[in-house]
């Protein structure tokens, strides 16, 4: 036997040792199963503006409106504590929380979805509230949100019509953390899922089990919009960026800031505001279920909501 | 991770080879791409002599090779480079074909371009293996391709955001010169 055969035996054993795993063991407790799903769902009236107010008054069409979206695998759980904090500050601002296509439902749903399925809610949203003729309207992004906000910007989705005033990303993905998803196209096949192993706290909130299909559509995703912003994004007049990274981030990997600095600039060739936040936490701005926090953790999520509060009102 | 690398490089000497004795110089170019990331092209030089290597068929080098000269041309993609010292075993040639494996080490720097990210770690050693062949082109064009694995690499939490784990590479070097020993 020649030396190369016994390599390629050698590698042969290493692929047996990689099983694969059956289907997820889904309980009615998780967010991945048939029986909890996104309050949005059920009462859309609570989180879209556009369901809130069907006919809305001079008054309200003139008061800004910030739509916020949630990351991959989430749910609009993910913007509560900022619409909690919009009403304890009494602030005059409209909220409306985004449910991405495919989320919020159902394991098989996130499992078929596309990336494209995951932007169209946010795509629908802004129509229904420019057509119902609101005039100063904000986008807010949490991680995955982020890439489908930019791929917008980079189509040219917002030329003839309202342009956005704001856009604040929190934590947003353009490179993994986790390098491996690079692979995902060979490996997914191989693995199934993967198994995020969630406290049970976040299980009604986040799906636990990501199948690789969503995250080669991630992948896809993030590889997309990375090529857009190597190529460069301008915004249009009048609209503005900010973005907040936390400087240690176990699923988008810090850099990313990095890359959307580089990628996007103003209408006028300015640069974008980039805010590094002293932070081990992905997402800094949901902490309610999260563990093992530090006062500095609440004075982020203080900090980063005042600052968003401003700029919407125009003060900052 | 200590263990599972002894054992790769135990792998590695059990199966190379001890066959040839020559003397050569190699210079070229060097293109590398990560899978999921950054074309990084550059320099590469590589060198074996029987009387100064412990072993008759390891070939040393050094390569330098960056996104400057790769996706980073033209583009808003980071400016990163690496700097690798490597060693190659090859194995006994069969048809135009010449299997080689590679341990490189180094060093990798990405400049981040605003202070606003003296943060984060833009600097990094390099640790990585890579599986090949050399193409024979029975002249002193040699053709160099392999698919290679980073040890170290970025993990969101520390180390250089840009470095990935696997890559592919493609070296077209010249032999300045190459001697027989008898």
């Amino acid at each position: 036997m020649n030396k190369l055969n016994l390599i390629l035996i050698n590698l042969i054993i290493v692929f047996i040792f990689i099983s694969c795993d059956d289907n997820p063991k889904i309980t009615d407790q998780m967010l991945d199963g048939s029986v909890i799903m996104d309050s949005s769902i059920i009462n859309p009236e609570n989180y879209l503006l556009s369901y809130k107010y069907p006919n809305p008054t001079d008054e309200q069409l003139n008061t800004p409106v910030i739509i916020t979206v949630h990351g991959f695998s989430a749910s609009t759980f993910e913007w509560d504590e900022f619409k909690d904090y919009l009403t304890n500050t009494q602030s005059n601002i409209l909220n409306s929380q985004v449910l991405l296509g495919a989320h919020g439902r159902s394991y098989e749903e996130f499992k078929s979805g596309s990336w494209q399925d995951w932007q169209a809610t946010i795509k629908e949203e802004y129509e229904r509230l420019v057509d119902l003729g609101y005039k100063n309207i904000s986008l807010a992004g949490a991680s995955t949100a982020c890439p489908l906000i930019i791929d917008l910007f980079s189509k040219s989705y917002f030329q003839n019509k309202l342009i956005p005033k704001n856009i604040f990303f929190i934590d947003p993905i353009i490179l993994p953390a986790d390098k491996n998803l690079s692979l995902i196209g060979v490996i997914g096949p191989l693995i199934g899922f993967v198994d995020t192993e969630k406290s049970e706290e976040t299980l009604k909130y986040w799906y636990r089990y990501f199948p690789y299909q969503s995250m080669q559509e991630l992948n896809t995703l993030i590889n997309l919009v990375r090529g857009q912003l190597e190529d460069g994004v301008t915004l249009p007049n009048s609209t503005n960026m900010i973005v907040y990274k936390s400087t240690q981030d176990e699923a988008a990997d810090p850099v990313s800031a990095v890359l959307i600095y580089k990628g996007i600039k103003l209408y006028n060739g300015k640069k974008i505001d980039v805010k590094m936040i002293n932070s081990n936490i992905h997402v800094f701005t949901t902490l309610s279920v999260k563990k093992n926090l530090t006062a500095n953790d609440f004075k982020n999520q203080l900090r980063t909501f005042e600052g968003m509060k401003n700029r919407i009102l125009g003060v900052d | 991770m200590i263990k599972k690398n002894a054992l790769i490089i135990i792998f590695i000497l059990i199966y190379m080879n001890l066959n040839a004795k020559e003397e050569s110089l190699s210079l070229g170019l060097r293109f590398q791409k990560s899978v999921g990331l950054y074309y990084e092209n550059g320099l590469t030089f590589q060198y074996s002599n029987p009387d100064y290597l412990y072993f008759n068929d390891l070939e040393v080098g050094f390569s330098y090779f960056s996104s400057r000269f790769g996706s980073a041309i033209s583009s808003n993609a980071i400016s990163q480079d690496n700097f690798i010292f490597n060693a190659t075993y090859s194995y006994l040639p069969f048809w135009y074909f010449e299997p080689n494996l590679k341990v490189n080490l180094g060093y990798f720097y990405a400049d981040y371009e605003s202070d606003i990210f003296d943060v984060l770690d833009n600097k990094s050693f390099l640790f990585s293996l890579e599986f090949g062949t050399f193409i024979i082109t029975n002249s002193p064009l040699r053709i160099d391709i392999s698919m290679g694995y980073n040890l170290i690499t970025g993990d969101g939490m520390s180390g250089a955001g840009t470095l990935y784990p696997v890559f592919y590479q493609l070296g077209i070097t010249w032999e300045i010169f190459h001697e027989v020993r008898k």
